[in-house]
């Protein structure tokens, strides 16, 4: 009998590095509070206690530098815990407002307890998630990876060698420093996979990079097994692996995905819609702007504005529902591949971390009951890509398809009408710091690097494309290639440079 | 006693841990100013390739024959990005040298017949999105003088695959054969998504 089929979870972390000390309230400044509530503090918590039970599972959890480096930092964590009193007060009020309902009063209970357990958790690692992820790795239930230094895309950096070296070794080197730990695969950011690029994984020491589905299936030579098996790049000996494009869509899609079923949280209708003007002040923002304030009360319900209350064993009994039905699907994908293959499919279901809990708020629940489902399955089991790379020692060398994942699939989102003029400009800023790195002492070196790198995100080219928050991201590269310009220059005060420094203190 | 005792412990902390740090930017910057790893085994796998699959040279690499604007006594730096299987995105741009040019020509050659796919006169710095080309296909771009005679930058690029490969490796022949057409995507990244889920109406 074929050893069970592989179904290998993966999941990536990452936010933009956002730190503005001199404005505590900035919208932008939210985005790590939230997302730490939600999806990253949720997760660990779960994968903590399937481990305790003794539940088997391994997964590979992707850490961005740039999410690692907020994480690492204290003021960011102290910054956290204000808003969870606020949001701990908030919601004591609103349990106070409910008195008279019972439904929103006991879901409101359920808010509280969760918050209080996030705390627990939060201060039982000395306020520092990572130490959580490390033990959870040390333990042997995840597996490291993690990506460039600040999520650049690394295509569009193509033309810039060292640039694309760069991001790839300082990432990697500060998740090993910060973790003691050295990851074995490689998270290409928006999936964006260009040939050569696995030529400088393989100098520090990454075993595997994951590409779309079309990477893989659009490779020369055509791939024996299509999506479903590693191949190997020949020139650098780097293991490539691709989604599988069912376990993808399954969750990802907004038309048949589950996160749209009617009994789960609706992302979009927030307490804040229905606060007062001196409550939105006083618990969300100062200036009574009615951002989410994560107590959301109504479910999706359906294409309709007249949302039904929200109901958390509903939503928990449609979780265990959907888990069951992606574990029933990918046993189905797995007989069939496994009749046809001559060795073990391999599904990859790469997912954004952020989608679990933040976006989709039954998300973590979904993947402890999925995970709970393969550990009890004969035909498949979750395992990690470096799991495969173990049990298949000979895999079919062939040269990946340039491609990413995001709309088109190729590299439009990133490069497009609307964010060209980046590639010039980052190309410059490269080059200009190539000419000028001998000439710097180490701390100027060191913030010089810094602004580089944080104008390479490729969150800055994805806000723009998509014009959710493009003013802010225009601004966010214009800054950091305007500070980089003054330090190559030697045009900055030694205060304004400690200032930046603290300000723009991603790495190192 | 006691005190000047804890004032010299902490003091030695804090020289240690300067110094620990000062150690960490000095490998950042050892990186930044080494040649770029390179492997003889890596360019020899690479010669085996057809030119259009060719992944590209290294940055450290001193001429790439097919890559002359990275050279840095060109006048003029040439790059193209392939974008989608039909698009390539081209950017140039002065570099120190001197250039009597005022306008150049831009063509655009099929890299395996030679024929001009498009060409236009363009301005000394620009870019240009390439539309509408075949996709798994070679280009060759060139920048020349607007009144004609030799390139003065040229850089090669292709466009990625839409389709599987039609080249089998004889020891690895498919199992799989699933046809899938032109990628359509089911998932625009991260946590920028706006209404993708909740149906919210």
């Amino acid at each position: 009998m074929m050893p069970a089929a592989s179904v290998c979870l993966i999941l990536h972390a990452h936010l933009p590095w956002v730190f503005h000390p001199d404005q505590p309230h900035a919208i932008e400044q939210r985005w790590l509070p939230e997302c730490l509530l939600e999806s990253y503090l949720p997760l660990l918590m779960m994968l903590e206690k399937l481990a305790q039970e003794g539940v088997p599972y391994h997964l590979a959890f992707s850490i961005s530098p740039s999410l690692l480096s907020m994480w690492e930092n204290a003021v960011l964590m102290d910054h956290f815990a204000r808003y969870m009193d606020n949001l701990e007060a908030l919601c004591q009020q609103e349990i106070a407002r409910a008195s008279w309902n019972r439904q929103r009063l006991s879901l409101l209970r359920d808010y509280q307890d969760r918050f209080a357990a996030v705390r627990r958790y939060f201060e039982r690692y000395g306020r520092r998630p990572a130490a959580a992820l490390k033990q959870l790795i040390q333990s042997g239930h995840i597996e490291l990876m993690t990506t460039s230094a600040t999520h650049a895309f690394l295509p569009l950096l193509a033309e810039d060698q060292q640039a694309v070296y760069l991001q790839i070794h300082a990432g990697i080197a500060y998740v090993r420093r910060k973790l003691e730990l050295d990851p074995q695969g490689f998270w290409l950011p928006e999936c964006g996979y260009f040939p050569g690029v696995d030529h400088f994984l393989k100098t520090e020491g990454i075993r595997y990079l994951i590409t779309d589905t079309h990477g893989l299936l659009y490779a020369e030579p055509r791939p024996r097994y299509g999506p479903f098996a590693p191949v190997i790049l020949p020139a650098s000996g780097i293991a490539a692996f691709a989604r599988d494009p069912n376990a993808s869509r399954e969750v990802w899609s907004a038309t048949e995905g589950y996160p749209g079923a009617p009994f789960y949280r609706e992302f979009y209708a927030d307490a804040a819609d229905e606060l007062d003007e001196p409550t939105l002040r006083r618990f969300v923002h100062p200036e009574g702007l009615r951002v989410q304030t994560g107590l959301k009360y109504y479910r999706i319900t359906g294409q309709t504005h007249a949302k039904e209350p929200y109901d958390p064993a509903l939503a928990r009994a449609q979780a265990k529902a959907d888990a069951y039905d992606f574990v029933s699907k990918r046993e189905q994908e797995s007989a069939f591949l496994a009749h046809r293959f001559d060795r073990p499919p391999a599904l990859i279901a790469p997912f954004d971390a952020e989608l679990f809990g933040h976006w989709w708020y039954e998300g973590p629940q979904w993947l402890e009951e999925v995970l709970r489902l393969l550990a009890r399955r004969e035909t498949l089991q979750a395992s990690t890509p470096g799991d495969i790379l173990r049990e298949q020692d000979r895999l079919q060398p062939t040269f990946p398809a340039p491609t990413s994942w995001g709309e088109g699939g190729y590299f439009d989102l990133w490069i497009n009408p609307k964010t060209s003029w980046l590639v010039p400009a980052l190309h410059r800023a490269s080059q200009q710091m190539q000419a000028h790195q001998s000439k710097l002492a180490p701390p100027l070196f060191e913030a010089a690097m810094r602004e580089l790198f944080l104008a390479q995100a490729s969150d800055w080219p994805f806000i723009i494309a998509t014009q959710s928050n493009a003013a802010y991201a225009q601004k966010r590269i214009h800054t950091h290639l305007d500070r980089l310009t003054a330090i190559l220059e030697g045009k900055v005060r030694e205060e304004r440079l400690q200032q930046w420094m603290q300000e723009d203190a991603v790495l190192f | 006693m006691f005190f000047v005792l804890i004032a010299v412990i902490v003091a030695a902390t804090l020289v240690l841990l300067f110094l620990m740090r000062r150690a960490r930017t000095d490998r950042t910057i050892e990186a930044a100013r080494r040649p770029l790893p390179t492997s003889t085994q890596d360019r020899e796998s690479q010669k085996q390739r057809p030119v259009s699959e060719r992944e590209p040279p290294d940055a450290n690499t001193d001429r790439a024959p097919d890559r002359p604007s990275k050279t840095a006594d060109c006048p003029i730096a040439l790059h193209a990005l392939p974008i989608n299987p039909t698009m390539i995105y081209l950017y140039w741009e002065k570099n120190k040298q001197p250039l009597d040019e005022t306008r150049l020509q831009l063509n655009v050659r099929d890299a395996d017949t030679g024929t001009i796919w498009w060409s236009a006169a363009v301005d000394i710095e620009g870019s240009y999105f390439l539309r509408d080309l075949p996709p798994h296909h070679a280009f060759q771009i060139e920048l020349g003088p607007e009144k004609g005679g030799q390139p003065i930058a040229r850089v090669q690029a292709h466009t990625p695959a839409a389709t599987p490969s039609s080249i089998i490796d004889p020891d690895w022949a498919p199992l799989w054969e699933e046809e899938t057409p032109f990628y359509q995507p089911y998932h625009t990244s991260s946590w920028h998504i706006d209404e993708s889920f909740g149906n919210h109406a």
